[in-house]
């Protein structure tokens, strides 16, 4: 569930013919849903996750949210930031309590 | 760091996470800091166009707005934004009529204090997990206020920090197992702007098959109410509201990059034409609106002619804020 939250997240930012960069605020939301399966879920060994995995899907997020000088391929940059974030998200599964998907 | 327990990777994992950000935005900062008086493009957008997507169409005195804003397409003053559904005209006459002076306070005060509710509920959800430390309270707090998103948000006046409240919203409830109310805060969020009709995907695909139609009932409902409001002829009113709607002319047909898309992450952003172009278009009598055909470039052109000449791609390949003339 959290994997498709974070799919049609990048979906939506990625997809639309002008997509300017205030959109990606709504990549918050399955951001905030990671924190808590990291914690929740990793963090408690209910789902084991390497730390490169976990990176997968922290360092894009880090470069989209952070300031970048608006110089040349600022918006390309971003571009691939999500399109990794969406390669993660299909590939790398985040079974969540927070969903029901694991057991509390 | 004993990076070898679960607990252990996701701290350093966040840690990484925060240190990136706080090194991005205080290098990109200081350095603008420091270049104040040189030829450096303020880092956040051109600082001229400031809140323009909201105050742009104001007819009114309003405070914070720049005097010197252009009035790009003779948009200055008519209340209705090109390219948005009939709720979000809605919502732009009531900031720019009922709220003036104040329409851009009153919508980052909105803005901001949701994201202000939304961090701290997601902070007190998660200290209470043992693996907790305090820098991923400062990550949530740094993400929520100095996100580019939040940031970008805040710098064009522009609404999607309305859209955003109603998504958040309706994932909050979506987690919490509560449908219907997830549906209907969507179908808001998608009578504003239409992506997040996308959530209704999701609902469909875990077959909560009633919940999204609800969801697209209370768009539906929500569109036609906005269009009786703005005319007792809803037909008429949404002739009035598409008859500035270029979005199918100026970025499906015609494909062309905007000044201000500096920061336009989309997919299709690298194919777009580049101002030389356009100028050649120009200068050929086809106007901007008539689906001129232009060149196509990839990102891998777009790369290419960044190692080449960067003055030239710089505002080939991600525009510039109000600089771009094409």
């Amino acid at each position: 569930m959290l994997n498709q939250v974070f799919a049609l997240a990048c979906v939506t930012l990625v997809l639309p013919m002008v997509s300017a960069d205030y959109t990606l605020i709504l990549l918050l939301v399955p951001m905030g849903f990671f924190l808590i399966f990291l914690l929740e879920d990793v963090a408690q060994g209910k789902t084991p996750m390497s730390m490169v995995k976990i990176l997968c899907f922290l360092l894009p997020c880090a470069w989209i949210m952070a300031t970048e000088p608006l110089l040349t391929l600022h918006a390309v940059f971003k571009c691939f930031a999500l399109l990794l974030l969406l390669a993660a998200s299909i590939s790398i599964p985040l079974p969540s309590t927070l969903f029901g998907e694991t057991v509390a | 760091m004993d990076l070898k327990s679960d607990r252990a990777r996701v701290q350093a994992a966040i840690l990484i996470y925060l240190l990136f950000c706080v090194a991005m935005n205080l290098g990109v900062w200081a350095w603008f800091a420091l270049h104040i008086h040189g030829p450096h493009i303020f880092p956040l957008g051109g600082y001229r166009d400031r809140f323009s997507d909201l105050l742009l169409y104001s007819g009114k005195y309003q405070i914070w707005k720049d005097p010197h804003m252009g009035n790009y397409d003779n948009l200055n003053g008519t209340l209705c934004p090109r390219n948005y559904p009939p709720f979000a005209v809605m919502v732009y006459r009531f900031l720019l009529q009922v709220c003036a002076p104040y329409a851009l306070p009153v919508m980052l005060v909105t803005m901001l204090g949701a994201m202000a509710v939304a961090c701290t509920l997601l902070w007190r959800r998660v200290r209470r997990f043992e693996s907790y430390r305090w820098y991923m309270g400062a990550a949530i707090f740094l993400s929520g206020f100095f996100g580019w998103g939040i940031l970008q948000v805040v710098m064009r006046g522009n609404p999607e920090g309305l859209v955003w409240i109603a998504v958040c919203l309706g994932a909050m409830f979506f987690a919490r197992r509560q449908y219907p109310g997830a549906a209907v805060a969507f179908g808001i969020a998608s009578s504003i702007k239409p992506f997040p009709v996308l959530w209704f995907a999701l609902m469909a695909r875990h077959r909560r098959y009633r919940e999204a139609v609800l969801g697209l009932v209370t768009a539906a409902g929500v569109t036609l109410a906005s269009l009786l409001i703005i005319d007792r002829n809803p037909l008429r009113a949404w002739r009035q509201i598409s008859g500035k709607n270029t979005f199918f002319t100026d970025y499906v047909v015609a494909f062309r990059p905007m000044g201000e898309m500096t920061a336009d992450h989309s997919l299709f952003q690298s194919m777009k034409p580049s101002p030389v172009s356009c100028a050649i278009m120009d200068s050929t009598s086809l106007t901007r609106n008539t689906g001129c055909i232009p060149t196509i470039r990839s990102p891998g052109s777009c790369i290419w002619r960044t190692c080449r000449s960067p003055r030239s791609s710089r505002w080939s390949c991600s525009g510039g804020y109000g600089t771009s003339q094409c």
